[in-house]
């Protein structure tokens, strides 16, 4: 880990990753799209990784996905990252800025209240009175900042930004221009450098967001980012997340094995639908992406460490499971009873670490 | 790799290792003939294909083709290589597969340009029913395909490779190393590079493996063919050409260096072999339909083949502009289908901005020119806007249809009487059914003693789903409406009409076997229920499976169980799920006439909807005509409990369940019904059920809520009205506190809460009343001691009041 991080909570992709970063652009002869720090198949080594250059693989699943995120970002159309919450999209987003930019901060977060100035740019009052619109005045937003200078401007949660104020991103998606009519002459437009693209991520299904209209969607390309299928694979990364959160944390807790494989399972069945049993049941509406299983699973650590004699078990697993299934939508509170009476119920009987779980079970008809 | 691929390719012997339908083998094939005149021809395939080439090559058929082939083995001798294998086989065994031709199939090529100059040609591997006998375990049992190619797919250099190169299997990385580039290559590199691919992929196979799937002696086989050729080929002569797969082709020559002993494989274990020449259509073709004699989107090769054709006649082209122009096509007929068949917006912009991610896809993986995956990815990332599982679905079947195609092929005329009515007539015979006459007759079946019969049953079954006019069931147990089930016999009439003939006829585009048209036709109308949105109908779902097995699809029960689960997870109506449990339960007692003992899903499926259909019971509501439906699901749920089937299921739900409707169910029907299942299961007093029962009727509730509560307990425990005094003591109350106008209110319902009562249960009922008054019944209903005018007035008084009835329509012309 480099100087700069340690004083840092979270350092952005291109500081944790710099030695890599740094190997990759030594090594790489590839053609470079202008303005790009790295050819496209080096960003695709980054991503995928890369046994021979010891580059790890930061992402897991769909490498096609990947070719196709990489491609639409050197042409002219901006890139919209989809899927359910939690599915590594934001994570995504941030790894190709810093490969191909080296730049993952230049970032707008979208919420209902983004409004176009916090796009595009807005003035230092004081100066704009008392020296009227100058460009010294203009105080550059993240839109701006990555037109002039020819990078990734990303957006996250696009779509919960109000529709008029999404559309602003029209005219600098397909003109590659921003206008500041408050300014005379050459400065009144921004010509976009080249290298500028958008990369936006966006939650279609979830509630409390906007649809696009159908002009800004013809601006992007849509890709899917998909939960992790492969149950192995996500205990792995949940195992190595939750162990990485505790390290941080400075909690010494063992996750034993089992403890793991029964939260994936747990979130897996609720996520699909249908167990490995083949039993189908009712998916919550709560969001069961790997994330939130890190979550859960950090936290039941936490659990057992402060409130137990730090043995991690499945009811701890079972209460915080809770905790994140029943938000808001009552309907799920009976589909989690349900879950737990037809498949934690007869798992139990089979199962030492299941009967644990089935024991949180009381707590449910509070 | 040099050495080995100079060895396969000689002047007097051409050994032209390909993979099935690849348009960059056939196209070097054609070269080679164009460079030299073979002596002699030989094709990987059984040997008895090689009368069948006239057809093939005649001038009429149009690929898409196929060979059809089957073996029948004798009964306890199908694998009478293997000893120990021979005594599981009591039965016939039966095999069949396809060998599929397209136009850029190397073989089809080698065959046409052969012909066209006069070569003789044959086929050289082992007949099918030999191969049957070489391996003993086949993987599909109906429709394997001859061009298997397993050997690739499971070959972990291979795999190892395609993740390298970016590919996501071994088709894409066959079209990434070949397809693309070897149009320019010399006929020399090219063998060289088929040779090392195929090669790496056979190290990857132990001796053992290949002797165990017979390929070993089916490289001998042909190696001895080959030599036998090279013997008869004269000085002057061209080579002789063997085409085969790469994978067999790298063994050659080793084996080639001394003489090949050919395998002997005595058939005598085989009763019946055939093989037909059969239409085949480029949606079979496409592997991802399911169909194992397949490759991927065989449209899209066929689009480049053409244009391969074309460059070849004009001189060496450009190969990779040839496959852009290609993928642009590909690109706009996708665009247009989606614009003008499902009225998407798709913009020219948006066709160009695909064709540009395809072109700088293929770049970033550093293709030539643009693969079948570059061309879905395209699509994918710039024609569907939105949820790629959701708005995708449709540009995704869309873009794989144009990818597939919809080709049919054409069979020269006087190939004979189509294989399926040569099948029906030796199943119908093989179970003693007389059909040299057109007599009808009779036909008695004992499903549940005589295995025998069972096969009749399903076959007669199967021919009713084909629509083939021959018999017809007079009597029997209907499982599939669940009808009829005491009944141990089936009963059918049947008689062999020409009109049966001709719809055989026209049955087999289902397929050339009974058994195989009947499962299409299944498998098609699975797809329809799909369509028609029935796939949240877990009632017709159940109704699907249990038909499967009555028409003994067991092969094929996979797909309608699928179905059936997803049907249960989607529907969300209670009484439909309850009776796909239902019917599942009676699948699964029926098991001994439907053999569905190896069923081994079913109890998971029922636990299924059994958990399902409790979780939905708890939305339950009365409206209308839901309320039997319901009433009657709660009392079906409780018998499944009780029945064999149900033995394993997890009772407590369903109880927990049941209470809690009764205590916190809106509807006093529902909560009178639960009152009535808790009841009669000992799980609420009659004390209890008292209390409830004249809170209900002599409480504040509504008289039609009150009425409502005693029909649901009626319902589900009758024998209160009798057993429990409180019942209709409270009944008697409630009726003498009522005004007139409550009580004409409430009519309909008591009406109805006693109207499933046998003539016995009401004789007892009346008893009850007539001791609750303190009588010893309630005097017969005949009373004989009226006088003439009593009689009278009484008679004038029914015909006044059956005209008012009339009047009012509520008699129905009884007047």
């Amino acid at each position: 880990m480099n100087e700069p991080t340690a004083k840092v909570l979270r350092a952005p992709a291109e500081l944790i990753h710099a030695d890599e970063l740094e190997r990759l652009r030594d090594k790489d002869a590839g053609p470079r799209p202008p303005g790009w720090q790295l050819s496209p198949r080096a960003v695709r080594r980054f991503i995928v990784g890369d046994d021979k250059l010891g580059i790890r693989r930061k992402f897991y699943g769909d490498d096609a996905l990947i070719d196709r995120c990489i491609v639409t970002l050197m042409s002219h159309r901006g890139l919209l990252l989809v899927g359910e919450p939690g599915t590594a999209k934001s994570m995504l987003s941030e790894l190709l800025s810093a490969a191909i930019c080296g730049r993952s901060v230049c970032t707008i977060q979208g919420t209902a209240g983004t409004t176009e100035d916090q796009i595009k740019y807005s003035w230092n009052y004081a100066l704009l009175l008392a020296e009227g619109p100058t460009p010294k005045a203009l105080v550059p937003g993240p839109m701006y900042e990555a037109m002039r200078a020819g990078i990734l401007c990303r957006f996250e949660e696009v779509t919960r930004v109000q529709p008029e104020i999404q559309d602003s991103l029209i005219s600098l998606l397909s003109d590659k221009v921003l206008h500041v009519p408050e300014l005379d002459g050459d400065e009144s437009t921004l010509f976009a450098a080249r290298g500028f693209n958008v990369l936006a991520t966006a939650n279609i299904r979830d509630r409390g967001v906007h649809e696009m209209s159908s002009a800004l969607k013809r601006r992007f390309n849509f890709e899917t980012v998909r939960p992790i299928a492969d149950r192995k694979l996500e205990t792995q990364l949940v195992r190595e997340q939750t162990e990485a959160l505790l390290k941080q944390a400075s909690v010494e807790v063992d996750l034993p094995h089992d403890v793991v494989d029964l939260l994936v399972t747990a979130f897996h069945d609720l996520r699909e639908g249908i167990t490995s049993e083949g039993t189908v049941i009712e998916k919550p509406s709560a969001v069961m992406s790997s994330a939130e299983a890190v979550a859960v699973g950090y936290a039941a650590c936490l659990d057992a460490h402060y409130f137990n004699d730090g043995d991690v078990g499945g009811e701890h697993i079972a209460r915080q499971l809770m905790g994140t299934v029943l938000k808001d939508n009552p309907d799920d509170g009976k589909k989690l009873r349900h879950y737990f009476d037809v498949v934690v119920k007869q798992r139990a009987q089979r199962q030492a670490s299941w009967r644990r779980v089935l024991e949180a079970r009381r707590e449910l008809d509070r | 790799m040099r050495a080995l691929a100079a060895q396969l390719v000689g002047d007097e012997l051409v050994v032209f290792p390909v993979r099935h339908h690849s348009p960059a083998c056939a196209l070097q094939l054609l070269r080679l003939f164009a460079d030299c005149r073979p002596s002699t021809v030989l094709v990987e395939g059984p040997r008895s294909f090689t009368r069948l080439i006239p057809l093939l090559v005649h001038g009429q058929a149009q690929a898409p083709m196929a060979i059809y082939t089957y073996a029948v083995g004798k009964p306890g001798k199908a694998a009478a290589v293997d000893a120990e294998q021979a005594d599981d086989a009591a039965d016939e065994s039966r095999r069949a597969a396809y060998y599929p031709f397209c136009d850029y199939s190397p073989e089809l090529v080698a065959l046409r340009e052969a012909t066209k100059r006069g070569v003789p040609a044959r086929f050289m591997d082992l007949d099918f029913a030999e191969q049957c006998m070489l391996e003993a375990d086949p993987e599909d049992q109906e429709a394997m395909s001859l061009l298997e190619e397993r050997h690739y797919r499971r070959s972990a250099y291979l795999q190892r490779l395609a993740e390298r190169l970016g590919c996501r299997d071994h088709e894409e990385l066959w079209e990434h190393l070949f397809e693309n580039t070897a149009p320019a290559l010399t006929l020399r590199e090219h063998v060289e590079q088929v040779v090392t691919y195929c090669h790496l992929a056979r190290c990857d196979n132990s001796d053992a493996e290949l002797a165990a799937d017979g390929s070993l002696q089916r490289e001998a086989e042909m190696a001895w063919h080959v030599q036998r050729a090279l013997a008869q080929r004269k000085a002057n002569e061209g080579p002789v050409l063997a085409v085969m797969g790469g994978f067999h082709a790298v063994a050659m020559p080793a084996l080639l260096a001394q003489p090949v002993k050919r395998p002997v494989l005595r058939k005598g274990s085989v009763s019946d072999e055939a093989s037909a020449l059969i239409r085949y259509s480029f949606d079979r073709l496409e592997r991802l339909n399911g169909y194992a004699a397949g490759m991927t989107s065989p449209a899209w090769h066929q689009r480049v083949w053409e244009g391969l054709l074309k460059l070849e006649k004009i001189g060496r082209g450009n190969v990779a502009r040839l496959r852009t122009e290609c993928a642009l096509a590909v690109l706009g007929e996708i665009a247009l289908e989606l614009r003008d068949k499902h009225h998407l917006a798709l913009p020219m912009p948006a066709l160009a901005a695909a064709y540009e991610q395809v072109l700088r896809l293929s770049a970033l993986r550093g293709r030539q020119a643009p693969l079948r995956n570059d061309v879905m990815d395209g699509v994918v990332s710039c024609f569907i806007k939105g949820d790629a599982d959701a708005d995708g679905a449709l540009v995704h079947a869309v873009a794989q249809r144009v990818l597939a195609g919809q080709a049919l092929g054409k069979i020269p005329a006087g190939a004979g009487s189509p294989p399926l009515v040569r099948d029906f007539e030796f199943r119908v015979r093989r179970q003693r059914l007389k059909i040299d006459d057109g007599e009808p007759r009779r036909l008695v079946l004992d499903l549940y003693r005589r295995p025998e019969h069972r096969i009749s049953s399903r076959l007669l079954h199967g021919l009713s789903l084909l629509g083939v006019p021959f018999a017809v069931r007079v009597a029997g147990p209907d499982f599939v409406l669940g009808q009829g089930l005491d009944r141990l016999q089936e009963h059918w009439e049947y008689a062999h009409t020409p009109m049966t003939e001709a719809s055989l006829v026209e049955a087999s585009m289902y397929g050339v076997t009974v058994p195989l048209a009947v499962a299409n036709r299944f498998v098609a109308r699975l797809d329809q229920m799909h369509a028609d949105g029935q796939g949240r109908d877990a009632r017709a779902a159940a109704a699907a499976l249990v038909q499967g097995c009555v028409l003994g699809l067991h092969d094929h029960l996979t797909r309608a169980l699928a179905q059936l689960r997803s049907a249960i997870a989607e529907d969300a109506g209670f009484a439909s799920v309850t009776s796909a449990a239902m019917s599942v339960g009676l699948l699964w007692e029926s098991r001994e006439p439907l053999e569905a003992r190896d069923l081994d899903e079913l109890p998971a499926v029922l636990r299924a909807a059994y958990e399902r259909a409790v979780f939905l019971g708890r939305d339950v509501t009365d409206a209308g005509a839901e309320a039997n439906g319901v009433m009657a699901a709660l009392a079906q749920l409780r018998e499944l409990l009780r029945s064999t089937a149900g033995g394993s299921l997890d009772g407590s739900l369903y109880w927990q369940m049941a209470e809690w409707l009764y205590r916190q169910h809106r509807s006093a029907l529902i909560r009178g019904a639960c009152a009535g299942l808790l009841y009669a299961a000992g799980m609420l007093s009659a004390d209890d059920l008292g209390v409830a029962l004249s809170g209900h009727l002599v409480g504040l509730v509504q008289p039609r809520d009150a009425v409502a509560f005693l029909r649901g307990l009626l319902h589900t425990a009758r024998e209160t009205a009798w057993q429990q005094a409180e019942v209709l003591k409270v009944i008697d109350q409630l009726l003498a506190r009522w005004d007139e106008s409550s009580f004409v209110a409430s009519l309909p319902d008591l009406r109805l809460a006693f109207a499933e009562m046998t003539p016995r249960e009401t004789d007892r009922i009346a008893e009850a009343v007539a001791r609750l008054h303190g009588e010893e019944d309630l005097g017969g209903l005949l009373h004989h001691d009226l006088s003439e005018e009593q009689l009278q007035a009484n008679l004038a008084l029914s015909s006044a009041v059956g005209e008012v009835l009339v009047a009012d329509g509520l008699c129905g012309g009884r007047g």
